[in-house]
């Protein structure tokens, strides 16, 4: 049973599990669309075939997975460059309104870098110093984003 | 006139010191769009559009082409660099590229995309020159069952380049197709899996997931597989290709090219389904398929010459017949709108100025493109250099400006995010991530064209056996599938019998 268990963490079995997992998922999405509406096929009809495909293909990678035991999955270093990469975006994309340009781009650096153990603080402070400009001078000058470039707190203050 | 007095003609007008400045700023606009992630030729075309009233027809017509080839050079370049597919159809210059840019052939890679693309770029010109309104009939005899068929090669292209199990690359394609689906549904105006959320309801754009999938996966990968110092290309052994290299080159550029404009002139297909049956074609033809995927270099200079060939014969049905192939040939005809000119089957007559101006600065653009381009390698491989610990948090910074570029909202950020996040599951499960894209882009156009066939007949599935295009098509994606499904079982039969 310990080789059932193995088993189960195979990738094929995982991954037969997500894709089993997504058609559930699609098809509670699309639970209220018709399936076949007056002009022919309706909203429901492509998202629930893709979504059947999938659970059959789920399934058949699942039973595969049991019956042969394929290669476990291999996260030995780590969920932290997953993490902060992630983190470091989210964090862009929730500050830029609210800061700016200037700062998102340089706190998305900052974090970022942190996903790399092997960099000076001085290095993380420079590179982040460098890409903000570089970033606010190509997007934010020569594009003319129209995204504030400061906070805008400090704008309406001057 | 005659092809050749046409081309002659054309070469006048377009070598005029107006037109060759415009084509020339439209090349480098074009490059520099294609190169920086986010913005896409689409954005700067339609920001030129009020530009080009104040130019002559044929000048406003040049530099927008100039921006839209120019962006499939540009996009090549970030592909085989870091990976990161600046264009659509430059996700599958990623696979091969990137690996040549990791063996130290970077230089070599970059060389043979813009080789491929410029002769895939003067063959097609000459193609649209002697053959325009013929082909552009050819194209007319396709119905909405036929492109069903066209777009569901391109799916199977996307399995049979695959390297992994039969069952994840299908998987992944219709979880691309599935999230094309995520939006508002176009006939019956119902919202479609966006769970409530506003920002999905316009749909999820192509940028965001690949920016995701590819810059952020990638980078995340690498991180985890060198506990965050990177990995290090190996040393640059030569920036030119060989005498070998270009041999090797030369008939995938060749065949990529036919498929390419074949594609390309078929309303739905376009750069990226040429690019990746280009791909898919030299895999399977290849005596060492096994090399794709890890820097062969036919799988650079296929799709290479495939996406520009189909970037150029996209022109075809638009000149000819008025009909866009896609939303930049849309954008083409309303800059010639704006000039009171109506494309159609009588344009290479009545304006042949602008007919045979355009052609000729195409091949005028290619050699601009190949003189930009080529010396810009030395520059390219030296950014290469740059230890990996500057460079990932540049390329975090640079998507997520870029993709907030795309529509000025925070909600693509995101959803690059999340999908930095999906794209980090797959790899970590052995699923590929190219098909995704495939899936995502031809999804929409696949449900569309499928619902028109069925209500054309109504509701019979089997016109798709009965049309003769159709049939034909379904008969060769059937083959490619069976032919990608062989040695798996193959193996397996073989390994029942060893047990």
């Amino acid at each position: 049973m310990p080789e059932l268990a193995d088993r189960m963490c195979s990738k094929d079995f995982l991954g037969g599990a997500l894709l089993v997992a997504l058609s559930v998922f699609v098809a509670f999405g699309v639970r209220d669309l018709e399936f076949h509406s007056d002009q022919g096929i309706g909203p429901a009809y492509f998202p629930l075939v893709g979504a059947g495909i999938l659970l059959l293909l789920g399934v058949i990678l699942c039973v595969g997975a049991l019956l042969h035991g394929q290669d476990s999955i291999d996260i030995r270093h780590g969920i932290a460059p997953a993490v902060l990469i992630t983190i470091s975006v989210v964090l862009f994309g929730s500050l830029l309104d609210w800061v700016g340009l200037a700062f998102s781009s340089a706190v998305a650096v900052l974090v970022a870098s942190a996903a790399s153990r092997h960099m000076k603080p001085a290095e993380r402070i420079s590179l982040a110093v460098i890409l903000t400009v570089l970033t606010v001078f190509i997007f934010g000058i020569f594009l003319a984003l129209p995204v504030p470039i400061w906070p805008t707190w400090i704008a309406t203050r001057s | 006139m005659t092809v050749d007095s046409g081309i002659i003609h054309g070469l006048l007008i377009a070598a005029t010191p107006n037109n060759l400045a415009l084509c020339f700023l439209g090349c480098l606009l074009g490059t520099a769009v294609g190169v920086l992630p986010g913005i896409g030729p689409l954005a700067t075309m339609a920001m030129l559009l009020p530009v080009t009233f104040y130019l002559t027809p044929v000048g406003a017509l040049i530099m927008l082409s100039g921006v839209f080839y120019g962006a499939q050079y540009g996009g090549s370049t970030t592909a085989i660099l870091i990976k990161l597919p600046g264009e659509a159809s430059s996700v599958v210059t990623c696979l091969d590229g990137h690996a040549m840019a990791q063996n130290g052939q970077g230089g070599v890679a970059l060389a043979i995309a813009a080789l491929a693309s410029v002769l895939a770029g003067c063959l097609t010109t000459i193609l649209i020159a002697a053959a325009a309104p013929p082909l552009a009939e050819v194209a007319l005899a396709f119905q909405s069952a036929d492109y069903v068929s066209v777009l569901l090669l391109g799916l199977v292209a996307a399995i049979v380049l695959s390297h992994g199990s039969l069952v994840k690359s299908i998987a992944t394609i219709v979880i691309g197709v599935l999230i094309g689906t995520v939006g508002t549904d176009l006939s019956s105006g119902a919202y479609r899996l966006t769970f409530g959320i506003p920002a999905l309801i316009d749909g999820i754009d192509f940028v965001p997931v690949a920016m995701g999938l590819f810059g952020l996966a990638e980078i995340i990968a690498n991180l985890e597989a060198t506990r965050g110092i990177g990995r290090k290309p190996a040393d640059v052994k030569s920036l030119w290709p060989s005498l070998n290299d270009l041999k090797m080159s030369l008939m995938p550029a060749l065949r990529g090219t036919a498929i390419g404009a074949a594609f390309g002139l078929l309303p739905g297909g376009g750069p990226t389904i040429g690019a990746f049956s280009a791909y898919s074609v030299e895999k399977k033809i290849s005596r060492t398929p096994s090399r794709f995927g890890r820097g062969a270099i036919e799988g650079v200079a296929a799709p290479e010459a495939a996406n520009n060939a189909a970037a150029q014969a996209s022109f075809i049905p638009m000149l000819s017949l008025g009909i866009p192939p896609n939303a930049l040939m849309a954008l083409m005809i309303g800059a010639m709108m704006i000039h009171g000119i109506t494309p159609g089957p009588n344009i290479i007559t009545k304006q042949p100025d602008l007919f045979w101006g355009v052609v000729a600065s195409m091949w005028i653009g290619n050699v601009i493109l190949v003189l930009l381009n080529l010396p810009l390698i030395r520059f390219w491989i030296l950014l290469l250099k740059i230890p990996y610990r500057f460079l990932f948090p540049s390329i975090v910074v640079l998507c997520c400006v870029g993709t907030y570029s795309i529509s000025n909202t925070v909600s693509d950020v995101f959803i690059m995010a999340g999908f930095g996040i999906f794209g980090w599951i797959l790899k970590t499960l052995d699923f590929e991530a190219a098909p995704l894209l495939m899936g995502l882009v031809l999804g929409p156009m696949l449900e569309e064209n499928f619902r028109r066939a069925l209500s054309v007949s109504n509701g019979d599935l089997m016109i798709f056996f009965q049309r003769p295009i159709s049939a034909s098509i379904i008969a060769i994606c059937a083959a490619l599938l069976v032919g990608a499904a062989l040695p798996a079982l193959r193996r397996k039969r073989e390994t029942v019998f060893v047990e």
